[in-house]
């Protein structure tokens, strides 16, 4: 099933930005949403329509969106979001410690919430399902790293990764597009003791290169960021 | 209270000196007085010089003795009332202003009795001149006569008594300068503890008896405003600062729609370049906007200590690359290109990653951010900063230098002027940050005659 044909409930008392946020996701490709201004209508809406996901203010007019976000778990076991204009440290804890999916502060940048809304949805819907595998397949141009059999394909050739190996490629996938700190990349591979490691880590970067690039000493994928850490690149459009 | 302890000392040698002084100046009246008496007995010219020329000027006359005109002239001179000149036997055989009712002549017994006392309620002096006894009669107003006896043991031990007397005056003083300043200090002690609590903006309940009761009853009053004060101040903080978080927190939500509306204008095709331009310039006010709000809500809260600081072991090292890989990473997502026109550099002392310190990591991850930040964004042709991490004594500096135009003079002269432009709340904040931790910033002047940026913080508290 396609992500957007979930249905996402939005609730908060400014119609306005429900109206807005309504229209972000509309345009994302999102077709059934359903909105209340209230924690009474939200959860009469609920009854009614029983969303797959809901998106939920913190303060509306008849109580506040954690106690909401209780009554719905009552029910149901739906991914929730909180998006809140409260940005205190204790809230954002608060409303993730009680078992929600993901906190954003107002304001947000629209893109943003699509694309989390996006990854709380495949988690929570597909994981385990027919995408998985492609999911836990990387591509980069001609080869394909398989991180469920820990090989990386290339034509007809599998080069087997090593435990560390999968470990750091995996944190850069995980984070595809940005750069990786070295003591990110060293406490995915050695935990928290990794002090001093980063010359190891320089090694597995290069075997990781021979691995992956097609040429390593002018690497297309696995880019350093020099005194900072490694990025691994995006696919060009 | 080691001031109060002083202060005491003080006082005691004060006093010490000043019985001391007393003393001296008792002794050195005493040596003037015995010094004028002298003088002055000489002044009267009655003295064993003047009596034995008169003697001298005696010559025999005939049956009786008479008086050159020398002599008579050195009788009118002298202060005395009669003279009288007796012979072997006793009988006055010359005299001047001798009273009619004086006997004229002496048995070895009266002479004996008025040489030691009076005559006739006259003090007398006597002199052997030659043959004669000459008997002087003073003034009875004026000189009184006193004749004792001493035994020699006494005298001897004058000095003795002189020196117990002394050692006994100065133990005395010591022992009451000692008591009065012991005293002193016990009546002053609470006075002196409840001055330091008052310094330290403790509440007071001071005893209000003793010596100092007056003072403690006054430091009371004293401590009862002060607290009054605080409070008073403490409730206006609070009140500024939920002003401020429920401001920021009201201005949240309409500017998440008009960032929500803006990001879309700013692809809708719809829209001319021109139009969408404008829209790409509100969203990217909109992001600034949402950083002052951040911003101003923290530099409140660290202002009137309503956020505590979230203490734990963190790596500096760590904590700038974090920072340097966030900035990176934004202006990935943001401007969703590859390669990043902004460069920064971190020169990271090797001792500096095994170092840790107790502080607030996001916080200090903020202040870097801002002050790497002001770097970025005030160059936006883009250059180079480089950020050097060392230790500098008992201290660890991250400082930041960029090959761009530096702070400008006005920034760092208005640091502590609170009525300019808003601009330099980031820089500010960094500065509170740092503070909170124990450091500072501190800018360095460039030849350029703008400046370069450090923080430091003290690293006793590191680990």
């Amino acid at each position: 099933m396609d992500i957007h044909q979930y249905k996402i409930m939005l609730v908060d008392d400014n119609c306005d930005l429900v109206e807005m946020i309504a229209g972000i996701l509309k345009q994302s490709g999102y077709k059934n949403i359903v909105t209340a201004g209230s924690a009474a209508e939200a959860l009469e809406v609920f009854r009614r329509e029983n969303p797959d996901m809901a998106v939920l203010d913190v303060m509306l007019p008849d109580g506040d969106g954690f106690r909401l976000f209780q009554r719905l778990r009552e029910k149901s076991q739906i991914p929730i979001l909180f998006l809140s204009a409260k940005d205190e440290d204790r809230d954002r804890l608060f409303g993730l410690g009680l078992g929600a999916d993901d906190y954003i502060t107002k304001p947000f940048l629209p893109p943003e919430l699509v694309l989390r809304i996006n990854a709380i949805l495949k988690r929570s819907y597909q994981f385990g399902k027919e995408q998985e595998k492609e999911e836990t397949a990387l591509r980069l141009g001609d080869c394909q790293v398989m991180f469920e059999y820990g090989v990386v394909r290339r034509g007809e050739t599998e080069l087997p990764l090593t435990a560390k190996e999968l470990a750091i490629l995996k944190k850069l996938y995980e984070n595809r597009g940005k750069i990786v700190t070295f003591d990110a990349l060293c406490s995915a591979a050695w935990g928290d003791s990794y002090y001093g490691y980063e010359n190891t880590l320089m090694v597995h970067i290069r075997h990781l290169r021979e691995k992956i690039e097609q040429d390593p000493s002018h690497p297309r994928w696995l880019l350093t960021a020099r005194g900072l850490g490694y990025r691994l690149a995006q696919e060009k459009p | 209270m080691k001031s109060l302890f002083k202060i005491i000392c003080r006082y005691s040698f004060t006093a010490g000196m000043i019985i001391f002084a007393i003393l001296l100046s008792n002794v050195a009246v005493f040596l003037y007085w015995g010094y004028r008496t002298i003088q002055s007995d000489q002044s009267k010219n009655f003295d064993r010089a003047s009596v034995e020329e008169i003697g001298r000027q005696l010559y025999p006359a005939g049956s009786g003795w008479e008086i050159t005109k020398a002599g008579m002239e050195k009788i009118e001179n002298m202060e005395c009332q009669w003279i009288m000149a007796l012979d072997e036997d006793g009988a006055v055989v010359w005299e001047w202003q001798l009273p009619d009712d004086f006997a004229r002549a002496y048995s070895l017994q009266d002479v004996a009795a008025f040489s030691r006392w009076y005559l006739n309620d006259y003090p007398v002096a006597v002199w052997k001149s030659g043959a004669l006894l000459l008997v002087v009669g003073l003034d009875k107003d004026v000189i009184m006569r006193f004749s004792e006896m001493f035994p020699m043991s006494n005298i001897d031990g004058i000095p003795q008594y002189l020196s117990l007397a002394f050692t006994v005056n100065i133990l005395l003083i010591v022992f009451l300068v000692l008591l009065l300043g012991y005293r002193f200090y016990k009546a002053l002690k609470p006075i002196g503890k409840g001055i330091e609590e008052l310094s330290e903006q403790k509440p007071l309940k001071l005893r209000e008896r003793g010596m100092a009761g007056d003072l403690a009853g006054k430091l009371n009053k004293a401590s009862a405003i002060l607290q009054e004060q605080k409070e008073k101040l403490s409730v206006r903080d609070q009140a500024r600062t939920e002003w401020i978080s429920g401001v920021s927190h009201d201005i949240r939500t309409p500017l998440a729609l008009i960032l929500g509306y803006a990001d879309r204008l700013k692809a809708d095709n719809g829209l001319s370049s021109e139009g969408r331009k404008s829209a790409e310039v509100i969203c990217r006010q909109s992001l600034i906007i949402r950083q002052l709000i951040d911003d101003l809500n923290l530099t409140s809260k660290l202002a009137y200590q309503a956020q505590p600081l979230k203490k734990a072991l963190c790596s500096p090292a760590l904590i700038l690359r974090e920072c340097a890989v966030d900035i990176y990473n934004e202006r990935i997502a943001e401007e969703n290109q590859e390669e990043p026109e902004i460069d920064i550099e971190l020169s990271i002392e090797p001792d500096m990653e095994k170092l840790r310190v107790f502080a607030d990591a996001g916080l200090l991850k903020r202040a870097l951010r801002n002050l790497i930040g002001n770097s970025v964004r005030h160059n936006p042709a883009g250059c180079q900063v480089t950020v050097w991490l060392h230790r500098s004594g008992a201290r660890i500096c991250w400082k930041i230098s960029d090959t761009g135009r530096g702070i400008p003079e006005a920034v760092v002269q208005n640091m502590d002027n609170h009525t300019e432009k808003i601009h330099i709340m980031g820089l500010r904040l960094a500065r509170q940050i740092a503070r909170a931790h124990g450091g500072d910033l501190i800018f360095e002047r460039r030849d350029t005659g703008t400046y370069d940026v450090e923080m430091s913080l003290p690293v006793e508290e590191s680990c």
